[in-house]
């Protein structure tokens, strides 16, 4: 049985006075140990699948479908199941650490709170483990970093420490919301690399919500392409760059300039990107992509699953040959 | 520091601005025998230059030497000392009061939104236009004359007789305050609250009330603790009201007693009182926004 | 220019105040216009009383009853408007006049006169009105409104001069501002002609919440007996109505508080409104 299950999700969110879906009707599996990535842009609705795993969604917001995590059904956990599994089952890294860690409160505060509280930690433990931790995740002097406060350490310093966090918990399951986006270029190698070690070291099934594809595919074993809240394309990471079986996918895969490659247009695909409220009848993608037909524009295609991939397209299998992107994964 | 001296400068300097001579203002309509003439004439040490007089005086005052009440004819210094406990007492009390309500009412309105929120709203939109004496009135009216719960005026000897009889004023004062902690604490609450890493430590599994407390609270606090510092002196001030609409003995009663008979010592010292009383809170506030927010004490030291 | 800033906020003003808006400008408007047709609305004389009629009970002769005089409750109420609403406005006007020139000043120039300036706030900031007006009461040995409002004038001038300041240390790298400066036109039409208008409603808005305080404080130093002196009407002396109190009679302390309580939370509320726009 797979780790999480999520089935048939649909989230609609109250904005203005009016019900908008968010999310229709996804669906996807992780395994122990396995390693998702959830690619998309924004407004795609990948934070929003991250914060219903956790059962954190906003107020007033309208969700069907099924999240099974260990075979427990997430979306209907009362308030204390549902911290349970924050505490013992789900550890998440969020966006932009600067944000996300109090500012008013020491560093060491942060790691042990949780030990603490949640463990029943003594002081002393919690103090010793985090000092664990914190060398685990490369930062240097760990005694003393714990009495900094967080505008002491840099973007970079602090999402490790954000990591650290994660690992105390004999959580199976990380979530990694852009923990890159939000830091300089020069050190988001370095943190994505830190995360990729310590998800395959401790054996933790891992979701990577990010925009970039590449990324993506450096890092997991299996994609899921997201696009107005649904799930377009899901195949094995190599698989899915280099024979995309979806006209997004495939876009997506030629957006990327490459060092290697000369061009004197970079390739865009027209239009922007949009959310599932604003999205047109039939395939969410048709109004954007440059193979749609009349059928693509009324009529929705549905999940066509093979044995381990899933695409969401009419013309598909027609289209093969056309999708491929020049430059092949090495 | 600057500030107390410049305002103990002001005070001292006040009675130069009276017209006529200091020793006639000092005398006010009365008519004095020569001795007391000539023995006011050194106590403010008339005869020499203004400076001198003014460091003279300084130095007495720190002492707490705030001469001898011209009225009255014995040291200010022992009527203050009476009055004092029952001002400050007065003053915690309400306080204590204002806080509670207002950081209770605040935290519910800001949590749950709907008719604890309206209610709450509409409640401290009326409060603070309720001015102390107002409120005392009513009260005194309601509970004190007609069902005879409080009593109407005095202020008790020893402890809980003290609080019983402090209890109407107090809370006199502490309508206005409460309804504006409780906007300040509602407005702080709900900013912090959308602060996201109160939702990482709902997302890590840390307990509601324990959340709310240690992320949403203590930040929240500083805007709430500066309206609180800000408040305390306007509270000495309103006690000058209180103490009159309640008959209680306290610092105002003086600086009434000291306006209505025109004997100026008592009044200067009263007023230096409250003066000082001010400038130490707000520097103690200060210095307690300091160690809340430790972003505040770096900067300062850059 | 005074019709400009006055369209400016007059316009959005109407629009969105909301029912509870709504009725608190009724309530001013009615109040404004009660004390300024005072003499032709008092049923009797505001000033002096029948001698056998003290205390005496509403009828149809003293419509709210009498007071510890004879005099009519109702007339006091209303005459007692002028001054309650008189001493406030007064009061703003000295709080403006000299804290938003200082304030636009402080907030333009900057560096040690704004510094000085500031700690001359302070220094009044530390002299809360009752202390003030203790002071000037003893000193120059005379009470009533003209030392009461000084005092509590003098006590507003740090708020006013505070929320202009901030606000037009907002306005003053706006590139608007830097536009005039590089036209070469001169400080003060500047701060005039361009800044005031952008301020104007800012200070409005917070003037109206300050009338219902400084009501409050007027009305505090006559509770004490410190500003309007008997026999002329108003609420706070009213409130503070020893002569009725000591026998039992709340009547006019109660009408008077009531009025009071509703003025101010009018003001307040408009204040509140107007501002909020402004964020909005």
């Amino acid at each position: 049985m797979a780790l999480l299950e999520i089935k048939q999700l649909n989230v609609a969110l109250p904005v203005g006075g009016s019900m908008r879906p968010i999310i229709e009707d996804l669906s996807f599996e992780v395994e122990q140990g396995q390693s998702v990535g959830l690619v998309g842009e924004s407004g795609s609705g990948k934070t929003m699948t991250a914060r219903a795993i956790l059962g954190l969604l906003p107020e007033g917001a309208q969700v069907t479908g099924e999240i099974l995590l260990n075979g427990k059904s997430v979306l209907r956990m009362d308030q204390h199941q549902l911290r349970q599994m924050r505490v013992n089952d789900v550890a998440m890294i969020f966006q932009d650490p600067r944000a996300h860690i109090n500012p008013v409160r020491t560093i060491g505060d942060f790691l042990m709170e949780t030990m603490i509280i949640n463990h029943g930690y003594s002081k002393s433990a919690a103090r010793s483990r985090s000092i664990n931790l914190l060398e685990e995740v490369g930062l240097p002097q760990p005694e003393q970093q714990l009495r900094r406060y967080p505008h002491e350490l840099s973007g970079g310093m602090l999402q490790r420490v954000m990591i650290a966090s994660t690992l105390h918990s004999d959580a199976k399951l990380l979530l990694a919301d852009e923990p890159t986006t939000a830091l300089d270029v020069t050190i988001q190698s370095e943190v994505m690399a830190l995360i990729s070690e310590l998800q395959i070291e401790h054996s933790l099934a891992m979701i990577l919500i990010t925009h970039d594809l590449d990324l993506a595919v450096s890092i997991c074993q299996k994609i899921a392409v997201l696009y107005a809240g649904t799930i377009m394309e899901m195949r094995t990471a190599v698989d899915l760059y280099n024979d995309p079986h979806h006209p997004y996918s495939s876009a997506l895969a030629k957006c990327r300039p490459s060092i290697d490659h000369q061009s004197d247009r970079l390739v865009t695909i027209s239009g922007s990107p949009m959310s599932a409220f604003d999205a047109p009848k039939g395939c969410v993608f048709s109004d954007r992509c440059e193979h749609a037909v009349d059928n693509c524009k009324t009529e929705r295609p549905g999940h066509t699953q093979k044995t381990d991939s899933s695409v969401r397209c009419h013309r598909s299998d027609d289209l093969r040959g056309a999708l491929v992107p020049s430059l092949r994964w090495t | 520091m600057l500030l107390l001296l410049a305002a103990s400068f002001v005070i001292f300097i006040s009675i130069y601005f009276a017209p006529g001579d200091p020793l006639a203002t000092l005398a006010g309509q009365r008519s004095m025998p020569p001795e007391r003439l000539e023995k006011l004439q050194a106590q403010y040490h008339l005869d020499k230059p203004l400076i001198q007089r003014y460091f003279l005086w300084l130095g007495d005052v720190v002492r707490l030497d705030f001469g001898e009440s011209i009225t009255l004819r014995e040291p200010v210094n022992d009527r203050v000392r009476e009055a004092a406990p029952v001002t400050i007492f007065l003053v915690i009390y309400a306080q204590l009061l204002v806080v509670v309500i207002g950081t209770i009412t605040g935290s519910i309105a800001a949590c749950f939104r709907g008719w604890p929120d309206t209610v709450i709203i509409v409640a401290t939109s009326i409060g603070v236009a309720i001015p102390n004496f107002v409120a005392a009135i009513i009260l005194s009216m309601i509970l004190a004359v007609n069902l005879d719960l409080f009593p109407v005026i005095g202020d008790g000897e020893y402890f809980w007789n003290r609080l019983y009889h402090l209890t109407l004023p107090a809370i006199s004062q502490a309508i206005v305050a409460s309804a504006l902690l409780s906007r300040v604490a509602r407005s702080s609450i709900r900013n912090e609250l959308q602060n996201e890493h109160v939702q990482t430590a709902i997302a890590r599994g840390l307990p509601a009330g324990l959340t709310f407390r240690k992320h949403v609270l203590r930040n929240a606090s500083g805007p709430m603790l500066s309206v609180v510092g800000l408040q305390v002196p306007a509270m000495l001030a309103g006690t000058v009201v209180i103490d009159y609409a309640f008959d209680l003995d306290g610092l105002g009663s003086l600086l009434l007693t000291g306006v209505n008979s025109s004997d100026f010592p008592i009044v200067q010292a009263v007023a230096l009182i409250m003066v000082t009383a001010t400038v130490v809170i707000n520097i103690g506030v200060d210095i307690v926004l300091a160690f809340l927010d430790p972003r505040i004490r770096l900067d300062r030291r850059q | 220019m005074t019709f400009e800033i006055f369209n400016h906020w007059m316009v959005d003003f109407r629009q969105r105040l909301g029912w509870l808006g709504i009725l608190a400008v009724v309530a001013v408007a009615v109040i404004v216009t009660v004390s300024l047709l005072a003499p032709w609305l008092a049923p009797k004389s505001h000033l002096y009383g029948e001698l056998g009629d003290q205390f005496a009970p509403p009828s149809i002769n003293y419509l709210l009853g009498a007071d510890e005089n004879g005099r009519d409750i109702l007339s006091r109420l209303i005459f007692g408007s002028r001054t309650s609403l008189l001493g406030p406005l007064a009061v703003i006007l000295i709080a403006l006049i000299v804290g938003v020139p200082l304030a636009i000043a402080s907030a333009w120039k900057g560096g040690l006169s704004d510094v000085i300036i500031g700690r001359f706030l302070d220094l009044i900031f530390c002299f809360p009105p009752v202390l003030t007006a203790a002071l000037i009461v003893t000193l120059l040995n005379h009470r009533g409104l003209v030392p009461a409002v000084v005092a509590v004038g003098i006590a507003y001038i740090p708020w006013t001069a505070r929320i202009t300041r901030s606000a037009a240390l907002r306005e003053r790298f706006l590139p608007y501002i830097t536009a005039c400066e590089v036209q070469g036109f001169s400080v003060f039409s500047i701060c005039v002609r361009h800044m005031l208008p952008n301020l104007s409603r800012l200070i409005v808005a917070q003037s109206t919440i300050a009338f219902g305080y400084a009501l409050v404080d007027i009305a505090a130093l006559s509770f004490l007996g410190l500003a309007i002196q008997s026999p002329n009407p108003d609420w706070g002396l009213m409130v503070g109505s020893t002569g009725s109190i000591a026998r039992g009679e709340y009547g006019q302390a109660i009408f008077a508080g009531i009025l009071i309580i509703i003025t101010v939370a009018a003001f307040s509320i408009i204040g509140n409104r107007i501002s909020e726009d402004e964020s909005n």
